[in-house]
């Protein structure tokens, strides 16, 4: 067992953003890619992402090497595969194009502050997603070399109207993307933010992304996060979310795409009445890797926390859920439900999970689990022996066991896109 | 509509169908009687292609077609429906998603053409008054927490649904009172129709006085070992099986 004992990132507690991305330079030197001599990268190599990407990500990260930053010249993206049309429903689009903001083929709604950050970077980046930790070597490459990407910013009270989404579209041309998002909600501000990440020319490319998200008192984030790039791209997410009283995070995480596709969440509930919510769904299939890992700090008394990762599997693919929930020793009165469940189709999918539970008091109610199964053979039967031919009948059951997650993506179209993309995978189109 | 000539069914390694014949004609209701552990559940079982009934001999033929080569789902299409003894909870998967796909699965193999949403409610809610089946449970997720009649009233509305030309309806009657046992009869009467033929599976001759079978068998041991017109019902139900075993040996 690892008990990494996470300080509550204070800003105050460290300098200049210079300064913070000199240390994170460090660490990245140091530590370099995560191995699986960490136990949080225990199931998920990285070798097939050097391998693929080779010249672009270092094999082995001597001391005093110097890192390639992510590429800096973009290559235009073709007009067809700029797809900028909105969601529906949705009040506004940010296109970013291999991370960059491109404000000409946005919209952004009245009320939300944008900054462009390849052109200025407000000096509260690099406080929240934690850099002290050898597993975050990531989010420190991330910290010392991001060029790219944008902060939200909320003013108090101000509710967004509607869903707000990022658009991340990747190319080949672009490889390694080091990108980072800031979203800062001042108090009691509301905001739903749908990031989704496309590759739209199917290239091989490496996004190594951090979203770092500060609540203040009351205020309210909904995260859709809609990982569907190439099934020959790497995507390397980290999100870090600092909670003050009364605030609210709910995520739902969607990993369709990439060969290798980590999400890993870090939440921080820093004060009394801090509430998350994560929910997950990933269907992997051929021979892709998506790995879920979450940490949810209960730094402070009277704080819940709830997540519900399924995950279905297919083919030789690898899923993993790794959820850790800490409860510290002066945080009473917390609340936390955990649970995982995964459908494995085929005998060489394979899935890791672990919730995990570290309480260091007494005054908690706490529940988690985890499950690992094949569709029901009886179920199956029934519904064919009502005339449901055996390949529908098996998406019912497959829609029914994703059903529940995916009905959390509150926005129909996105909702009805995640079903319409779920069918086309099972169909394996 | 169904003939079984010398049927013969594993189970789990061991012979539970030992030859069994039987013949229902088109427009026929017949009953099987039976002891516990005879084999009717195995007959329904074999007759809708569960796997793990491996049928080891003998042959099946339903409307003139070689039932045991087809699929599951095939035999529905083609209009064989089991009603379970046990149904199924699926939970996820709502009643009324899973009937509108069975229907059209059904109704395009017939060549006939797809109900939309609209055509389906109208059909579905003709079908729900037929079984007396409360509308908000008949939309909910297929037999996710029924009780044990409701779940059989379940049964008879997606047979109902789907006017199968077989109908096998494995103890539909078991565990109902007396309410629920009208209605599941009413729902199975409904049906009834010279171009259909209708198997019910029972312990208990009281689903007889309701649904008045043309002929009945007796299951034991894995064979028909006898058949007679509707007084044979009231004979077991008076005399038990144990003198049709002696008349056997
Ligand atoms: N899955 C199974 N594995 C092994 N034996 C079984 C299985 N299912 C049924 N049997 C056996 O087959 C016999 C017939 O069962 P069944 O057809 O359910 O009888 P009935 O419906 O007449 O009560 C019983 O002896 C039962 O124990
Ligand atoms: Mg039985």
């Amino acid at each position: 067992m690892m008990l990494h004992i996470a300080k509550d990132p204070q800003p105050a507690a460290l300098a200049t953003l210079v300064e913070r991305r000199a240390v994170g330079q460090q660490r990245w030197l140091a530590a370099g890619l995560p191995t699986g001599r960490l136990e949080s990268w225990k199931h998920t190599s990285l070798r097939p992402m050097t391998r693929a990407m080779d010249g672009v990500v270092p094999r082995d990260v001597v001391p005093g090497d110097v890192v390639p930053s992510g590429e800096t010249t973009d290559a235009a993206m073709p007009a067809t595969q700029l797809d900028v049309t909105p969601l529906e429903g949705t009040v506004g689009t940010l296109v970013l194009i291999n991370g960059r903001l491109n404000l000409a083929l946005s919209v952004v709604p009245e009320g939300l502050s944008v900054v462009d950050l390849s052109l200025s970077t407000p000096d509260t980046v690099g406080t929240i997603a934690p850099i002290d930790r050898l597993e975050d070597a990531l989010s420190a490459r991330n910290l010392a070399d991001f060029d790219r990407g944008v902060a939200l910013l909320l003013d108090a009270n101000v509710v967004i109207a509607g869903p707000v989404e990022l658009r991340y579209l990747h190319d080949g041309a672009a490889r390694a993307t080091e990108s980072r998002s800031l979203i800062q909600l001042a108090h009691h501000a509301e905001l739903s933010l749908v990031e989704r990440h496309l590759s739209p020319d199917g290239g091989v490319h490496l996004c190594n992304h951090v979203v770092e998200v500060d609540l203040a008192a009351g205020a309210t984030l909904r995260h859709t996060q809609v990982q569907h790039q190439s099934e020959a791209a790497f995507h390397l997410a980290k999100v870090a979310v600092r909670q003050a009283r009364d605030s609210r995070y709910e995520a739902q995480v969607a990993q369709f795409g990439a060969a290798i596709g980590r999400s890993d969440i870090e939440v921080f509930l820093a004060e009394p009445g801090a509430s998350c919510q994560l929910d997950g769904f990933y269907h992997g299939h051929g021979a892709q890797h998506l790995d879920n890992h979450s940490a949810i700090h209960h730094l402070a008394g009277n704080t819940t926390s709830g997540e519900h990762y399924k995950g279905v599997l297919d083919d030789s693919a690898t899923g993993i859920f790794r959820g850790n929930v800490l409860i510290y020793p002066n945080a009473s009165g917390c609340a936390t439900v955990q649970l995982n469940r995964n459908l494995l189709l085929s005998d060489r999918a394979t899935v890791h999970t672990k919730p995990q539970l570290e309480i260091d008091n007494d005054d908690v109610t706490a529940s988690h689990g985890a499950t690992v199964g094949q569709l029901d053979d009886d179920a199956l039967f029934y519904l064919r022996s009502r005339g449901i031919p055996t390949e529908e009948a098996r998406r019912l059951l497959i829609f029914a066991f994703a059903g529940e997650i995916v009905a959390k993506v509150t926005l129909p179209a996105l909702q009805q896109q995640l079903r319409d993309e779920l069918t086309q995978r099972l169909a394996g189109l | 509509m169904l003939q079984i000539r010398n049927l013969k069914v594993k189970v789990g390694g061991k012979d539970i169908l030992r030859g069994l014949d039987l013949d229902i004609p088109t427009g026929e209701v017949h009953a099987i009687m039976g002891p516990n552990g005879s084999g009717k559940s195995t007959l329904s079982y074999a007759l809708a292609g569960r796997d793990g009934y491996d049928v080891t001999g003998g042959e099946v033929t339903f409307d003139g077609k070689n039932l045991l080569d087809m699929e599951t789902d095939e035999r529905a299409r083609e209009g064989v429906f089991l009603a379970f003894q046990y149904p199924v909870e699926v939970p996820g998967v709502s009643n009324k998603v899973f009937l509108k796909q069975a229907l059209n699965s059904i109704r395009k193999h017939r060549g006939e053409e797809e109900l939309d949403a609209v055509g389906f409610l109208k059909l579905f809610r003709a079908k729900l008054k037929t079984v007396k089946m409360d509308p908000t449970l008949a939309g909910r997720d297929v037999n996710h927490g029924f009780s044990g009649g409701e779940k059989k009233r379940n049964e008879i509305l997606q047979m109902a649904m789907l006017e199968p030309k077989l109908a096998i309806l494995d103890e539909t009657d078991s565990g109902l009172d007396i309410d629920a046992l009208k209605a599941v009869s009413a729902g199975v009467n409904a049906l009834r129709d010279p171009t259909r033929s209708i198997l019910m599976i029972t312990h208990y001759q009281r689903l007889l006085d309701y649904i008045v079978p043309d002929r009945v068998h007796v299951l034991l041991d894995g064979r028909i070992v006898k058949s007679g017109g509707k007084e044979l019902a009231l004979e077991l139900e008076a005399r038990g099986y144990d003198w049709i075993r002696a008349e056997q040996a």
